[in-house]
């Protein structure tokens, strides 16, 4: 459970998922709470299969959860359909995962510019400005036009932070990010991360293993056996 | 431009690539069906093109008879010639008579020409294969290359006419002895009808053989290049208050222009099919795509794309794949088309069929004929066939849950 006085822009209340493993029925979360502010860093910690995985999925609209409420800025997100979930998201988040997931086909800058054409079916010079100043505070404007392929793990990762960011949202998720990187690299990024969400006022929740990772959170949640245990 | 627009582009024809294996491999079976549609229907174009020439420049664009013996002809022709479209006008005279050579008789058509006239509509003198036009006399007559080989008849010969007057003669108990002719000459227009069954006469003549005094029975009427023989016959026919009809060489040949139609949309039923199969090598590599692309659809959903423009995303590529298909098949088949006559003596060599075509069409040549309506519907078919195999892997890439296509391995 997480509180704090600023604006809340997302609040998941008493969260429930299970899986089916045949006719057995495996509980994931158990009544788990949740609230982020605006601006507010938070990092999810667990062992592997606690459900951290799946309930930064809940929190970000991509996956249903049993029983329980999610609310995205005040609007509550349950009863909306995939599509509608969809546009919402557009604007409201970001997500950054372990495996890049960069587009092969496209460079460095059309990787960026992608989540703003979903976001906004165009681009405008403001988000051409927007992107080309994301690309240099993650310190590859001058590799903008390389192909994935050609990047390291952690320059297609910052790349994968900077679309994440280019739609302004005021969240980002990111789940393990550092997962694929080694401790250095995967310092570099984080610290890049945590201080772009910073500049720009974006709340970031972080799904880690990584002990020094999550410290760098104002607030730190751990979920074991599907409840969540909060720890400032 | 919409993002799945850019992206479905950027899937078939990756950055730094011109083409991908996929790409490339996706577009082959539309580039051979579309290609072996557009050769065959241009061939057949052309069969029927050339053809139907054959029938109109032999024929006349434009007939006109009553049905019966026309003698004020000259004031019909006065009259279209005095329309515009008219180029020529020249007056016949046909029947059937038996023509007997020792004691071989066959019985062909006879047409009566005025010769100077005739030449203005009909190219006679390009159809001569031997004998000249100026020996055509009231004594003589021009077989087709058909009547000639059956009779065994050469230029010189004399051959004997029998007339139906001869048989209305009897009736009065008069003898009217048969007509002894001299055959100044073999013609070949290259349109079987004529070629197997005609004998050509001046109209004097036939005004004998007849009994037609001063008549005739119609008028051909050649038409300035370009001008709408529909039309024309329609303006004619109206001109002459119904008196006489006139009708077009399309009229004429409707049984015959019908079956090369239907041959040609039969042989265009029978070949779509080919497109059909084709659109399966769209489909399979879209479908080893979408599951290629699972975590990228995954992707794509987690920055908010809609499942519409997910599917809008692969049908794409399908209607993509398919329109590369469509030009580079129309490209193939205009090379094929350009070397046709080098590829098929290419084939007739090594076959050892020899100069087979020659044997049986009035070409020298294949023949090929292009029109832009087939190409469009040619097109059109295998744009339609391309988007519908797009449709099943739009569907499974659309239909596909965001976070199970984040989690697959």
């Amino acid at each position: 459970m997480h509180c704090v006085a600023n604006r809340m822009i997302l609040e998941a209340n008493n969260i429930e998922k299970a899986y089916m493993s045949g006719e057995q029925k495996i509980p994931v979360l158990m009544g788990v709470d949740f609230k982020i502010a605006a601006g507010e860093f938070v990092s999810i910690q667990g062992e592997s299969g606690s459900g951290k995985t799946t309930l930064l999925n809940i929190l970000a609209g991509l996956e249903k959860c049993d029983s329980g409420s999610i609310s995205w800025e005040s609007k509550q997100i349950d009863s909306l359909s995939l599509d509608e979930l969809a546009k919402r998201r557009r604007s409201f988040l970001g997500m950054v995962f372990q495996s890049y997931y960069l587009v092969p086909e496209l460079n460095a800058l059309d990787n960026v510019l992608l989540a703003a054409r979903i976001a906004q079916n165009g681009i405008s010079e403001r988000i051409k400005n927007k992107t080309l100043f994301l690309l240099e505070k993650v310190g590859l404007l001058d590799r903008q036009k390389q192909m994935p392929n050609t990047l390291s793990g952690g320059e297609r990762q910052r790349i994968a932070i900077a679309r994440a960011l280019v739609t302004e949202p005021s969240l980002v998720l990111a789940d393990e990010p550092t997962g694929n990187l080694d401790e250095h690299t995967g310092n570099r990024v984080m610290d890049l991360l945590s201080s772009l969400c910073s500049e720009l006022d974006t709340a970031l929740i972080l799904v880690t293993h990584n002990k020094s990772h999550a410290e760098l959170a104002k607030s730190k949640i751990y979920l074991e056996r599907g409840k969540a245990c909060s720890e400032k | 431009m919409p993002w799945y627009v850019i992206i479905a582009l950027r899937h078939l024809f990756p950055e730094g690539r011109w083409f991908s294996l996929f790409t490339f491999i996706s577009v082959i079976g539309t580039t051979l069906g579309v290609a072996l549609l557009h050769i065959v229907i241009a061939v057949f174009n052309g069969f029927g093109y050339e053809i139907r020439g054959r029938i109109a420049e032999s024929f006349g664009d434009l007939r006109v008879e009553n049905r019966s013996i026309l003698y004020d002809y000259e004031e019909y022709s006065e009259k279209l010639l005095a329309d515009d479209r008219v180029k020529a006008v020249a007056p016949y005279a046909h029947g059937m008579v038996m023509a007997q050579r020792g004691n071989l008789p066959v019985f062909p058509a006879i047409q009566g020409i005025d010769l100077v006239q005739e030449e203005e509509v009909v190219p006679i003198a390009k159809y001569l294969q031997v004998g000249a036009l100026d020996d055509l006399d009231d004594d003589s007559i021009f077989l087709s290359s058909g009547i000639a080989s059956r009779l065994g008849a050469y230029v010189g010969v004399e051959i004997e006419l029998y007339t139906p007057l001869l048989l209305e003669k009897l009736k009065q108990d008069e003898i009217l002895l048969p007509r002894q002719v001299r055959v100044a000459g073999i013609f070949h227009t290259g349109w079987n009808d004529l070629d197997e069954n005609t004998v050509l006469c001046t109209l004097r003549l036939m005004q004998d053989l007849y009994g037609l005094e001063e008549g005739v029975h119609g008028l051909k009427v050649r038409l300035h290049e370009g001008e709408d023989e529909m039309a024309a016959a329609e303006d004619f026919n109206e001109l002459f208050e119904r008196r006489v009809n006139v009708f077009t060489w399309m009229d004429s040949n409707n049984a015959f222009l019908s079956v090369l139609q239907f041959e040609k949309r039969m042989m265009f039923f029978l070949l779509s099919f080919i497109v059909l199969v084709a659109s399966f090598s769209i489909i399979s590599p879209l479908l080893i795509a979408v599951v290629r692309k699972t975590r990228e659809i995954g992707l794509f959903a987690s920055m908010g794309a809609t499942s519409s423009q997910i599917a809008a995303c692969f049908c794409l590529q399908a209607v993509f794949l398919g329109l590369v298909g469509v030009l580079s098949g129309f490209g193939l088949g205009a090379i094929a088309l350009r070397f046709r006559d080098q590829i098929i003596t290419f084939f007739a060599t090594v076959t050892g069929a020899g100069d087979s075509i020659h044997d049986v069409y009035p070409f020298s040549f294949l023949p090929s004929h292009v029109q832009v309506s087939d190409m469009l519907v040619i097109g059109l078919l295998a744009l339609i066939v391309s988007f519908l195999a797009g449709i099943i892997p739009a569907l499974k890439a659309g239909k596909m849950k965001p976070v199970d296509a984040l989690r697959s391995e």
